[in-house]
């Protein structure tokens, strides 16, 4: 009865192509050529070009040290701060989609995230990942000094996760004032009121007072650095949206360019920390 | 909606120039107030100003140059009887060229003068003027670049779909006389422009700089104004010890207490960390949440970490009858100007 298509079949097995002949197809297809510029990673040099042809791979060192995947030396921090970091872009620009920067609703919208919109965790999930990433971030700068990893020639990297310890800060105090409660609002009076100080450039600093010609003080409550920050003379709906901008664009933007760099220097500088 | 920065750019030009004379800061009458931004902005407009006075010197040097060569020329032509023409009309160009660039100057700088006293002449101040215009020359020189790249544009696109008118004419010429064209652009010609290339570059990434600088300094806030009127006095409560009233707490940042006296007005600013205290009615004192300082009725610390007394503000009774408050004007209990008129408003209801 079916002996017709039994015949059929009978024939397309004895001419299926073997399971090498399809990857063969596949990677010698002009889209898979187009994407990957090497052979499959079986050999030394094919593993290098793995490592060197991919953009996010070629940040990496060739080859990592034994030292540098034991993880009783690096304690990972790093690695965590970096993984922290890209949680927090993910939960962070979902948070986008539905808080406003304004001083009618953005408390209400912090409450909605937590209440009325759908994983209900995700705010938290910011917010616990940022109080993590500051923790890592010291925990690695103190395993770095601990390894004496600064030394040269990694100075300039030290100098660039030093920078990045600061980025790291100003993101989470910017994102200290969004919730816009009462602990944000005076949390960010009182921290940025130290910018009041600032030398030369805050009207209370010293020096500020020495920048004046005939009287005239060109360093004044509405022209310092502390004005600048918070767009008014306190901290108002201006200084919410100011600090909004800088916490979801600004900062991340310089972090991320710095963090390539740092990742980029890590390979240039002999791998992921050990003697050299 | 108050401070506006008008006229600050005015004033801080002179602060540009006071700094290069001091005795003109003493001199200077020094009546409208200025940003550092603005300075900033007005210096960088001051720059642009010094670098086309040097263009000009330079137009002059090469004038007085190109003269002297062709004086040479013609020197050279005398002693040796032999026609130099082609130099001559070399020197001849740069001279056209030159006395061109410094009509050009001569005449920006008659336009300028004449909008000054336009300006002047519709109600400015000079120190205004003199901004503005200076404003719109950097907005002219602009323009004019973007003229100059348009027509560059055009003449480089010109170029490229003429037909090749000038084909046979070059086949006429006989390949060994036709070598390479001199080069109007030399090694030595191309460093000096890329010079200044680099020094317009520079002046341009400065300008634009100081532009987003003050980008961040708004003319207008939206914060309340620092002088108010707050009502009759007799809408205060009073007693012999004193009575605050906070209906002026979350808009202006201020206490208004009454007493048998009369009136006087705190700020609610905690002088610690700026944070903004609790008038505890039972316990008689301001009590700040954020780290605990305390003042009394009058003002005075005397527990937690506040350095010093709360300021207080202006207050005077005005013309219909009101209180007028103004937080512009602060009397500062340590610097012993409690005791100022004004600190105190004399009122007994």
């Amino acid at each position: 009865m079916f002996e017709g298509l039994k015949k059929k079949i009978e024939e397309m097995r004895a001419h299926r192509p073997s399971p090498e002949a399809v990857k063969n197809a596949i990677a010698e297809g002009q889209i898979w050529k187009s994407i990957f510029r090497h052979g499959y990673p079986d050999t030394p040099r094919n593993r290098i070009m793995a490592v060197l042809s991919n953009v996010f791979l070629h940040l990496h060192p060739v080859k990592a040290r034994h030292s540098g995947v034991k993880m009783s030396y690096t304690w990972c921090m790093g690695g965590l701060s970096f993984f922290l970091f890209l949680n927090l872009t993910v939960t962070g620009v979902l948070l986008m989609f539905y808080y406003r920067p304004t001083a009618e609703y953005a408390y209400y919208d912090i409450v909605a995230l937590r209440e009325a919109v759908p994983l209900g965790i995700m705010r938290e999930l910011h917010r616990w990942g940022a109080h993590a990433m500051v923790i890592t971030v010291w925990l690695h700068m103190f395993r770095v000094f601990m390894t004496g990893s600064y030394k040269p020639p990694r100075e300039f990297n030290w100098v660039i996760g030093v920078v990045l310890l600061v980025l790291t800060l100003l993101l989470s105090f910017t994102g200290y004032l969004l919730p816009w409660d009462q602990l944000a609002m005076w949390a960010i009076t009182v921290g940025t009121n130290m910018a009041r100080a600032t030398p030369f450039l805050g009207y209370e600093g010293p020096g500020a007072s020495m920048l004046q010609v005939g009287g005239v003080k060109l360093v004044t409550g509405g022209s310092d650095i502390h004005f600048a920050l918070l767009g008014g003379h306190f901290v108002s709906e201006a200084t919410l949206l100011r600090f909004y901008v800088l916490h979801c664009v600004f900062i991340p933007l310089v972090a991320a360019t710095l963090m390539a760099v740092h990742f980029w220097r890590v390979r240039k500088d002999g791998g992921i920390s050990g003697p050299l | 909606m108050t401070s506006s920065r008008g006229g600050q750019y005015g004033s801080s030009f002179l602060l540009a120039l006071a700094l290069a004379f001091p005795a003109a800061a003493e001199a200077a009458d020094w009546a409208g107030t200025a940003s550092f931004s603005s300075a900033i902005i007005t210096l960088g407009i001051a720059g642009f100003g010094l670098l086309a006075l040097y263009v000009a010197y330079l137009t002059v040097r090469f004038l007085i140059g190109a003269w002297k060569e062709s004086k040479a020329a013609q020197k050279e032509a005398a002693a040796h009887a032999a026609p130099v023409e082609k130099k001559d009309g070399k020197a001849l160009l740069g001279a056209a060229l030159g006395l061109g660039s410094l009509y050009a100057v001569m005449a920006m700088g008659i336009l300028f003068i004449v909008s000054l006293f336009v300006l002047q002449g519709i109600g400015l101040s000079f120190t205004e003027s003199l901004s503005q215009v200076l404003i719109a020359a950097g907005f002219a020189g602009f323009a004019l670049l973007f003229l100059y790249i348009i027509y560059l544009l055009a003449a480089m696109l010109w170029n490229a779909v003429r037909p090749a008118k000038a084909a046979p004419a070059a086949s006429e010429v006989a390949p060994a006389a036709a070598g390479l064209p001199a080069p109007t652009v030399t090694r030595r010609s191309f460093l000096s422009l890329l010079g200044w290339a680099w020094v317009a570059f520079t002046a341009a990434s400065l300008g634009a700089l100081s532009t987003v600088l003050r980008f961040f300094f708004p003319n207008v806030t939206f914060e309340p104004p620092l002088k108010f009127k707050a009502g009759f006095p007799d809408t205060y409560a009073f007693s012999a010890t004193g009575m605050v009233d906070e209906r002026y707490k979350d808009s202006h940042r201020c206490w208004i207490i009454r007493n048998t006296e009369g009136f006087y007005v705190l700020s609610t600013i905690c002088t610690h960390l700026g944070c903004t205290p609790n008038w505890l009615l039972a316990d008689q004192k301001f009590k700040c949440p954020c780290h605990g300082s305390g003042f009394y009725i009058t003002g005075i610390n005397f527990e937690g970490p506040a350095p010093r007394p709360l300021p207080r503000y202006n207050i005077i009774l005005s013309d219909d009858g009101q209180l007028q408050i103004d937080e512009g004007i602060q009397y500062q209990y340590e610097l012993g100007q409690w005791g100022l008129p004004g600190s105190f408003l004399d009122y007994k209801g």
